[in-house]
């Protein structure tokens, strides 16, 4: 593949992704909506890494920018996302198509939009290997090796029918063959089980850490359901208003959680609420204006411990561990004052 | 909030609302509702059994004044289709519904005036349930106009609606694509309380909702719940929530209840091998309790081809000969806890 575009920052060989200070907005009538923020995450190779935010904190916006599917009316002001050596933010749409579904792939929230209702499913998934040099025949039997591998049963005849003739939870196990069709270095899942029930979100997220093991790529695995990223993600970036307000390996993040909003967010969770209770905790006020971006902290506006510091001056993120970090004025040794 | 002693509407309101406790406010008995699938030509031609496929199946529960059942089960078990045979959205096409004894579908399938004023329905997505082209005030007022009731002035009306469900006044004016998710949620609680209903049958309530709002939702269901005195019926996939806001859940699989009791005991320990394997299958929100294999395997099968016997022992880990062959009767276990299974867990 001949890539010419100008390396800005090389990102460490053991870092599939490297995405640094990022800021992307879109163009209004109001003016610019600034949905992403000097967002930095490192995907290290082989990890599984969740990205857990409310709906408007800008996560989808982070799966569409690092595939390069925008919409025209997006502005990526700054920042870089390195991969494979080369800044995608750089690339050609040439570049970057040659780079879609085979190094860098994607499974949707919903099967049914995603897959092409008119075609068969093993037509499909013969479209996608439309680079290999190889016989029909070869392709078909990778395509049905896919389909084995995600647990569809008697794989070679399912490639003759239709998306409709599938269940919810088979058509998203289809996608997410599909999109391991060329062994891609890096899978992007955007709440690949948001759609499903609780049965079949539990037998999903069993194939994808069976799949890991398999191909040994990295999963950017993006969802609203702290339940679902607890039992799939090694590491997890929590979003709030476009920012990275904290970050850290699961089990620090779930046990020990930094910022004042991953611990409401956690203690808003009914799942995690032992003792049956009718009166349900939540997080009071709105996400603020992303037009007019509050100075200070982005969540201090909620915050139940706000100092009069966090209303007027952005926090930095602060490393507690070499690992886990948070944007929050308590962390920083004078204690926010 | 809201000042509850205001008076009311200048409706009709009918008897007073005092649930007489022997008598449950809704019944329903070996409810059955079927989808005609097929003309008589084409199940021919294709060799199908049947041309109907039952959604619900010899369905029977009461729900007592002031209490909450939460209708559980996955995608297509029929708990949707279950609530709008309730309310006569859909034909019944066997077995029976009573409202404080009365059953209100005597004179015709689309159920009496005042039952409908009497029992309310919350639909799934509110946003999309709410007309784009009308302000709040105009939908919050809709179910009067829809009544034909003479309220003296609609306005006061929706501002003391408004009120009640925690919204501001200035709401009044707005469209639908203004509001929030949980805003819009509030205006359909706003819509579905207008007519002073004793039963609330909401679809779903918070599907869709981040975490941080559901709960804003459900503490106002539950506030309306204790200063009204309403009733709920809760469809809803969401275990979690479940656990939290019901005092008893009725568990579906096929269009069948598979086992339904008391909300704490079912969670505590879950006679039916399904209901068991649904509570497991929630993702646990604790990295360090993470799961090594999925609980329950398989799929659903097509309500046009019930397996024999029990219809869950296509999927069941205790599964036994007799289970494929008869069909289990439902039985009651100690408590009142009510299950179809030969062999229950508890």
């Amino acid at each position: 593949m001949a890539v010419t575009a100008a390396v800005t920052r090389r990102e460490p060989a053991s870092h599939v992704l490297a995405i640094r200070d990022l800021n992307v907005a879109f163009r209004t009538d109001a003016g610019p909506v600034r949905v992403l923020r000097d967002v930095s995450v490192d995907i290290p190779r082989g990890a599984i890494v969740g990205i857990v935010g409310e709906s408007g904190s800008g996560k989808s916006t982070l799966a569409l920018t690092i595939l390069g599917l925008l919409p025209g009316n997006a502005i990526v002001s700054s920042g870089s996302i390195g991969f494979g050596g080369h800044d995608l933010l750089g690339l050609s749409l040439a570049e970057l198509q040659a780079l879609r579904g085979t190094r860098i792939s994607m499974v949707f929230q919903d099967p049914m939009t995603s897959l092409n209702p008119v075609r068969s499913v093993g037509a499909q998934m013969l479209d996608i290997q439309y680079r290999a040099e190889q016989s029909n025949a070869r392709k078909r039997a990778i395509a049905a090796n896919a389909l084995k591998m995600v647990g569809m049963p008697d794989a070679e005849r399912q490639l003759a029918r239709y998306p409709h003739e599938f269940s919810g939870g088979m058509r998203q196990r289809i996608a997410i063959a599909m999109s391991l069709l060329q062994k891609p270095e890096l899978l992007i899942a955007d709440e690949p089980t948001t759609a499903l029930d609780v049965t079949m979100e539990a037998q999903i997220l069993h194939l994808l850490r069976e799949l890991r093991t398999e191909i040994n790529g990295s999963i950017l695995f993006i969802s609203h359901n702290l339940g679902a990223v607890a039992e799939l993600c090694d590491s997890v970036v929590v979003l709030y208003a476009g920012e990275v307000i904290e970050q850290g390996p699961v089990g620090d993040i779930f046990a020990r959680p930094l910022h004042p909003y991953t611990k409401a967010l956690l203690e808003c969770d009914p799942a995690r609420i032992a003792v049956a209770t009718r009166s349900l905790p939540t997080i009071k006020g709105d996400v603020p204006s992303l037009i007019d971006v509050p100075g200070g902290c982005i969540f201090a506006s909620r915050c139940p411990v706000a100092l009069p510091r966090c209303g007027s001056e952005h926090p930095e993120s602060i490393q507690r561990s070499p690992s886990h970090s948070a944007r929050c004025h308590l962390l920083s040794p004078s204690g926010g004052r | 909030m809201a000042d509850l002693a205001a008076p009311r509407p200048s409706i009709e309101t009918g008897a007073p609302a005092i649930s007489r406790p022997a008598q449950p406010l809704l019944e329903v008995e070996h409810l059955n509702v079927r989808y005609q699938m097929a003309g008589r030509i084409k199940a021919a031609l294709l060799g199908l059994k049947s041309r109907f496929i039952d959604a619900v199946l010899d369905v029977s529960f009461a729900v007592r004044a002031g209490t909450t059942l939460a209708l559980v089960g996955e995608s297509g078990s029929g708990k949707s289709t279950l609530g709008r045979a309730i309310v006569g959205l859909v034909p019944i096409a066997g077995g029976g519904v009573r409202f404080e004894g009365m059953d209100p579908f005597e004179h015709g399938p689309g159920g009496k005036r005042d039952y409908h004023r009497n029992v309310a329905m919350m639909f799934q997505d509110p946003v999309s349930s709410l007309s784009p082209r009308r302000t709040v005030q105009s939908l919050v007022a809709e179910p009067y106009v829809v009544h034909g009731l003479k309220v003296r002035d609609l306005e006061a009306e929706a501002r003391r609606l408004l009120a009640l469900v925690g919204l501001p006044e200035e709401f009044l004016g707005r469209y639908p694509h203004q509001l929030s998710g949980g805003q819009a949620r509030r205006v359909g609680v706003a819509r579905a309380i207008a007519l002073s209903p004793k039963l609330i049958i909401a679809d779903e309530p918070t599907a869709g909702l981040d975490v941080s709002v559901q709960g804003e939702v459900l503490n106002l269901m539950n506030e309306l719940q204790q200063r009204l005195g309403l009733t709920y019926l809760i469809i809803t996939h969401n275990l979690a929530l479940v656990r939290h806001i019901s005092d008893e859940i009725a568990i579906m699989y096929m269009g069948r209840f598979v086992e339904q009791g008391l909300t704490e005991e079912i969670f505590a320990r879950a006679a039916h091998p399904y209901a068991a394997g649904l509570i497991r299958s929630q993702p646990i929100p604790d990295p360090s309790r993470r799961r090594t294999e999925a609980p329950l395997v398989g799929e659903v099968p097509s309500l046009a081809r019930r397996p024999a016997g029990c219809e869950f022992h296509t999927r069941c880990q205790h599964v036994q000969i007799r289970c494929r062959s008869e069909v289990p009767a439902e039985q009651t276990l100690a408590g009142g806890r009510r299950v179809r299974c030969h062999f229950p867990l508890a």
